[in-house]
């Protein structure tokens, strides 16, 4: 992890909202760097500081009405909503509401959940342990090269198949490379990119399912979009943010 | 420090009472606002904040700070946000 990545994840971490992966590089970046240590000292301090003086604050309309259509969407749990009103505010007892509805409309639709879905989801946690392991295990690629000609012929007569290449540097996603990776029980092409200090690997297999448009999850903090499109199904995972991934998503699929 | 508050100016946002609190909420855009009250207020967690805002988790992080960097610069006796 740099600076600016210390940076960009330092509410993340003071929230205790990052994965454990992300949050052993945080820390054993800010150990060894001193401006980075007292940033993060320093916020911690503020944050704990304006936290404690923030005042009670009745919440927007236009939220409050949309934590209540979710209410009523989720049929929250009667019993739930009368132990909670003696003693919590009735807003606050609104939000904390939605949030148990949020998890029982969740977890109704787990129920729901097909094979297809299981399995979606079996791969996406694959294809992040896999982004983790190749960061962690730093071998991030087998051909290093920023150019498109060079890193889709090196697959050649090591899959059966040849994933598209492209060169998305003007859209600020910079080629690093290829590696052969292991998915979804056979072996997959690995294109990696680079945006500012984050890397982005795709994976990259035939399918035989119908095109489908981008689907994103967050799997252990980490970003994943997925997508199918002329008999390829692409699996694209990074820590960069979701409104990105989603850009670099759609730039490839174009 | 080049990057992060001086020292008068963190004094002046770890000094701030509520109502200091109060006011320069009241003065940030409603949508850095009522990300800050479910965060701050709430303790709600990232991904519930990101289902009521109907927002995806990576725009709730990026709001977030830039709504605290916001709030600590109005504390601070700016009124822009601080980019650290």
């Amino acid at each position: 992890m740099n600076h600016e990545q210390v940076r960009e994840f330092l509410d993340a971490y003071i929230d205790t909202e990052l994965d454990v992966v992300t949050t052993l590089h945080f820390e054993n970046h800010v150990s060894e760097c001193a401006e980075c240590r007292a940033i993060v000292e320093q916020y911690q301090q503020l944050h704990a500081c304006v936290k404690a003086q923030f005042p009670r604050f009745d919440l927007p309309v236009r939220l409050e009405d949309k934590i209540r259509t979710q209410l009523r969407s989720a049929q929250y749990d009667q019993r739930a909503r009368t132990a909670r009103r003696d003693w919590l505010p009735r807003w606050r007892a609104w939000s904390l509401a939605a949030s148990v509805g949020i998890v029982i409309a969740v977890g109704a639709l787990l129920l729901q959940t097909t094979n297809r879905q299981s399995r979606s989801q079996l791969l996406a946690e694959q294809a992040v342990s896999d982004h983790i392991r190749s960061l962690m295990a730093n071998h991030l690629t087998d051909v290093p090269s920023t150019d498109q000609h060079t890193v889709k012929p090196w697959f050649s007569g090591k899959l059966d198949f040849a994933p598209v290449v492209k060169d998305l540097s003007v859209a600020g996603f910079v080629l690093a490379g290829g590696r052969l990776d292991y998915l979804d029980d056979r072996p997959v092409a690995a294109l990696v990119y680079k945006r500012r200090q984050h890397s982005i690997n795709v994976f990259v297999w035939p399918s035989t399912a119908s095109d489908s448009g981008l689907r994103t999850t967050t799997i252990k903090g980490y970003n994943v979009v997925h997508w199918t499109q002329s008999h390829m199904t692409y699996w694209a995972v990074s820590d960069l943010n979701a409104v990105e991934l989603q850009e670099f998503a759609h730039d490839l699929e174009k | 420090m080049i990057g992060t508050w001086s020292d008068p100016e963190a004094e002046l946002i770890k000094n701030a009472n509520s109502q200091q609190v109060r006011d320069a909420l009241e003065e940030l855009p409603l949508e850095y606002r009522e990300i800050l009250i479910l965060r701050e207020l709430e303790d709600l967690s990232y991904k519930e904040i990101a289902q009521i805002i109907e927002k995806p988790l990576g725009t709730v992080m990026s709001r977030l700070s830039r709504a605290r960097r916001e709030l600590y610069g109005r504390l601070a006796g700016g009124t822009t946000e601080r980019v650290i």
